[in-house]
């Protein structure tokens, strides 16, 4: 019952601050066992992280990618579907985006930019669509089906870096048009733009959940869906919604990063956001109001880890070890409150 | 003169001023209790009143912060279950440990010590299968526990904690789904069990029961033992013992003995006409049952567990699929989900109340208003924090005795008793025309039963039509105007309760005529 149990019991704000300081910790500690000497290397972390105006921005970035996906997982595992699938709804994303910006094609404007967004929210929730539809209709383990989903949207992603639009020297699409872009600012480029998303989905996907009646049948059928049946809740067309509204949130962080970071699509364009957001999500205990706390720690995590890779000279793996490691202490530090 | 001097003996189990404390609750208090080998022993109390917790502790489950538990006179740690079965302590709990798709075989096999990796010789085996056959079960070997009675689990239950060397017997609550029949029938076994030496400790709500079969009763208040004799003492001293609050019980024996008072019977409310229901395994469980209730009457459908009554209350809110015609205030309800029967007027306490009743993380006001968060704007919300909100919560609460009152809090951390009088709270607040109540006093003691009996007359006076499905004849004769005997999915028995008797019903429930 793991998975149902952090689903329908968040753990009180307190315990989940804790946890945060906790995992952080234990992560440092095992990047010390792992040749990387922290107290000496913090400088470089600081510097890497949040200490200079681009290592800054390219925190932020991450940081609302990952609120992004986070988000992509919270809102369904409330409704009780495990949407595993972040990961791919993100690719898919991407790719919308990134067809949409090179078809259209030269000069390309903000109102591209506008429409590969709200593109890649389409192809993100009709790519969760596949599984939920899958569940829906056959019954179809979700756990297994986004999983494979994933898998499923990097081949597809790779028919266009391959076949569509190859690049002529490196895994991924020819270049986006500069001209489809948001305004920029200054030396942090667009990554306002990134963060006011970001902010903008964990407003609405706390008022969502904490703060409508919509939210509380999205919470009820998590939990109950008999009961939520019964109490006249439609618990498909909850659960349905929620799983479009997730992949929605995570095809936006693919358009983020096709726009925002890697101006193409990039074979390994979601550098396993879409699994670090199921982690972060989980960390939050599924508390929309923290989504940006789960987000920070592990944007830091894994921007800072290989700042710190890069100074050590250690492999840079270490940040997805650092990750890695943060998840099971996550599950392991779980409140056990309840459990009964 | 104390049974300790007449048997000159020391008890088979002494528990002597155990405490069991969580958190800011003792929910044990000093507590003693001496059972002797060949007796019947009741423990009553009322809800809350740390009767689980001692026998938890006399099981095993939990262990005493202080005080000493003895058996045959000799102090004993029971540091798990495991201690207990070897001390010669079996337990039955409310709900039974068994595992339906297994045979009678298989499940006992399970308790033979050994580990999971014991080798089981053909020999065990067939020792095993005697045992059951002496017993009483013709087929253990091939016979699946999901096709036993209710009553027979129950019996295989016990035989199981005979077969590892059980001394003492601890039921809890045995006779919460039984018909009166089987209860008669379970107290004979218990008794033939206490005469060949073992000593049985049961817990119950029903005075009834220990007035008739309890050889010494101990009566437990606020996790003291207040009181512990020979023999069962008057109606009037038990009460007094168990609840210590004199007004209320006069207000409790009135209601019990005074019948349905002041019928003010109005227009057929509910038209319910040759409805049957096939099970999820296709057996028929309902088979072609028509009744009527008229505005402001009571019917009681009544039957042992498992002869359609769940069923057929399950189907009458919604909740499973039927056949035949339900009529509501003249409209057809049969193919409405249980919101838009809802909507038409019909309320509902189901039988499985974590399954369509509450929702346990949610808080107590959110369960409260549970219905309030369907059939309106999606986007607005009615919010369980709002002062007036939660003013109507409070009272809701506070009418039907809920523990505490705060509807802040999170529903999972009431006792079941409580979530149960909040559901009820819920069902029985505002207008309606139907009140569907299924086994609405289960786990609740005589006080929690007075208030939500006391709350039905009162929706009977506005004219609500009411079924009250019990598995308590006695309960069955208190609220009902009307009966209905189930058995095996049909309609035993329909019958005005003035115009029968209590034998005459409870032969219907064994399928008697």
């Amino acid at each position: 019952m793991a998975v149902s149990d952090l689903m329908t019991r968040p753990s009180r704000g307190l315990t989940v601050v804790l946890r945060v300081v906790f995992v952080v910790g234990a992560t440092l500690f095992v990047l010390f066992l792992l040749g990387i000497n922290i107290f000496t290397s913090f400088p470089s972390f600081w510097r890497g992280t949040l200490g200079n105006p681009y290592s800054l921005a390219i925190t932020l970035t991450v940081m609302a990618v990952i609120t992004l996906t986070a988000a992509a997982a919270l809102i369904p595992f409330r409704a009780g579907f495990v949407n595993l699938g972040g990961e791919g709804q993100l690719v898919a994303g991407a790719t919308g985006a990134t067809v949409v910006a090179l078809t259209i094609g030269e000069p390309g404007s903000v109102w591209v930019a506008i429409v590969c967004v709200v593109v890649a929210m389409v192809a993100g929730a009709l790519w969760a669509g596949i599984a939920s539809f899958l569940y829906e209709r056959f019954g179809a383990n979700e756990v297994i089906s986004t999983l494979m989903l994933n898998f499923v949207a990097f081949t597809v992603a790779e028919y266009f870096t391959s076949t569509v639009w190859p690049d002529k020297v490196a895994p991924q699409t020819i270049s986006i048009p500069d001209a489809t872009n948001f305004p920029l600012f200054g030396k942090f480029g667009s990554t306002p733009w990134a963060v006011l998303f970001a902010v903008i989905v964990w407003g609405l996907a706390w008022w969502l959940i904490q703060r409508t009646n919509f939210g509380f049948r999205i919470k009820a059928t998590g939990e109950s869906p008999m009961a939520s049946l019964r109490f006249g809740y439609a618990p498909v067309r909850t659960r349905v919604i929620s799983v479009f509204l997730g992949g929605a949130a995570a095809g936006l962080a693919g358009a983020v990063l096709i726009l925002v970071v890697n101006r193409a699509l990039v074979l390994d364009i979601s550098q396993s956001y879409g699994y670090v957001g199921i982690a972060a999500a989980l960390l939050i205990a599924l508390r929309p109001a923290l989504l940006p706390l789960g987000a920070i720690a592990f944007a830091m995590i894994s921007v800072g880890g290989n700042t710190l890779a890069a100074v050590s000279k250690v492999s840079p793996t270490v940040s997805l070890v650092a990750v890695s490691v943060c998840v099971l202490l996550l599950l392991a530090t779980r409140s056990r409150r309840g459990s009964s | 003169m104390t049974t300790d001097s007449l048997m000159g003996r020391a008890p088979a189990l002494q528990a002597s001023d155990v405490t069991k404390v969580f958190g800011d609750l003792r929910a044990n208090d000093s507590v003693s209790l001496s059972v002797f080998a060949g007796e019947v022993h009741a423990v009553v109390g009322e809800n809350g009143a740390g009767k689980t917790t001692l026998m938890r502790m006399l099981s095993g489950e939990l262990q005493p912060d202080a005080g000493v538990i003895s058996l045959d006179g000799v102090p004993k740690t029971l540091r798990n279950p495991q201690d207990a079965v070897a001390s010669g302590i079996g337990m039955v709990h409310q709900h039974y440990s068994v595992i339906p798709d297994f045979t009678l075989l298989d499940n006992l096999l399970l308790t033979v010590p050994g580990g999971s990796f014991r080798w089981l010789t053909s020999r065990q085996r067939r020792d095993a299968l005697d045992f059951l056959r002496e017993e009483g079960f013709p087929n253990p070997d091939r016979t699946l526990i999901k096709d036993l009675a209710v009553d027979e689990v129950q019996r295989f239950e016990i035989s199981k904690l005979l077969y590892v060397g059980a001394q003492i017997l601890i039921l809890d609550e045995p006779t919460a789904v039984l018909g009166p029949i089987e209860i008669e029938r379970l107290y004979s076994r218990l008794a033939d069990l206490a005469n060949e030496g073992k000593s049985i400790v049961v817990i119950t709500h029903k005075l009834r029961e220990v007035e008739r079969y309890a050889q010494r009763v101990t009566v437990m208040r606020g996790g003291r033992t207040v009181l512990s004799q020979d023999s069962c003492p008057p109606r009037p001293a038990l009460l007094s013992a168990m609840f210590g609050d004199e007004a209320r019980i006069h207000a409790e024996e009135e209601l019990e003995t005074v019948s349905a008072a002041a019928e003010r019977l109005g227009d057929v409310v509910l038209d319910v006409s040759g409805i049957s229901v096939i099970g999820s395994d296709g057996r028929v469980r309902v088979d072609d049952v028509s009744f009527t209730v008229r505005a402001g009457q009571v019917l009681a459908v009544i039957g042992v567990e498992g002869n359609g009554q769940s069923y057929l209350m399950d189907s009458l809110a919604g909740l499973q699929p039927c056949t035949g015609a339900v009529t509501l205030n003249g409209k057809d309800i049969a193919q409405l989900g249980p919101r838009a029967r809802y909507e038409s007027g019909l309320r509902a306490v189901t039988e499985d109340r974590l399954k369509w009743d509450v929702f346990r993380s949610a808080s107590v006001s959110e369960n409260v208003l549970a219905h309030e968060y369907a059939g309106r704007g999606s986007l607005g919300y009615v919010n369980p924090r709002g002062k007036t909100v939660i003013e109507l919560v409070k009272d809701i609460l506070t009418k039907f005795d809920v523990r505490p009152v705060a509807p802040k809090m999170a529903l999972s951390k009431l006792s079941g008793g409580n979530q149960q009088r909040a559901v009820v709270g819920r069902e029985s607040t505002g207008p309606k025309s139907v009140l569907l109540l299924s086994h609405p006093t289960r786990g609740l003691d005589v006080m929690g039963s007075a208030i939500i009996l006391e709350d039905v007359r009162s929706q009977q006076a506005q004219g609500t039509a009411v079924v009250w499905n019990t598995a308590d004849l006695e309960e069955a004769f208190v609220v009902g105007d009307v009966l209905l005997v189930m058995f095996q999915g049909r309609a035993a028995l329909l019958v005005d309760r003035r115009s029968t008797s209590h034998e005459v019903v409870a032969a219907a429930m064994s399928g008697a005529n």
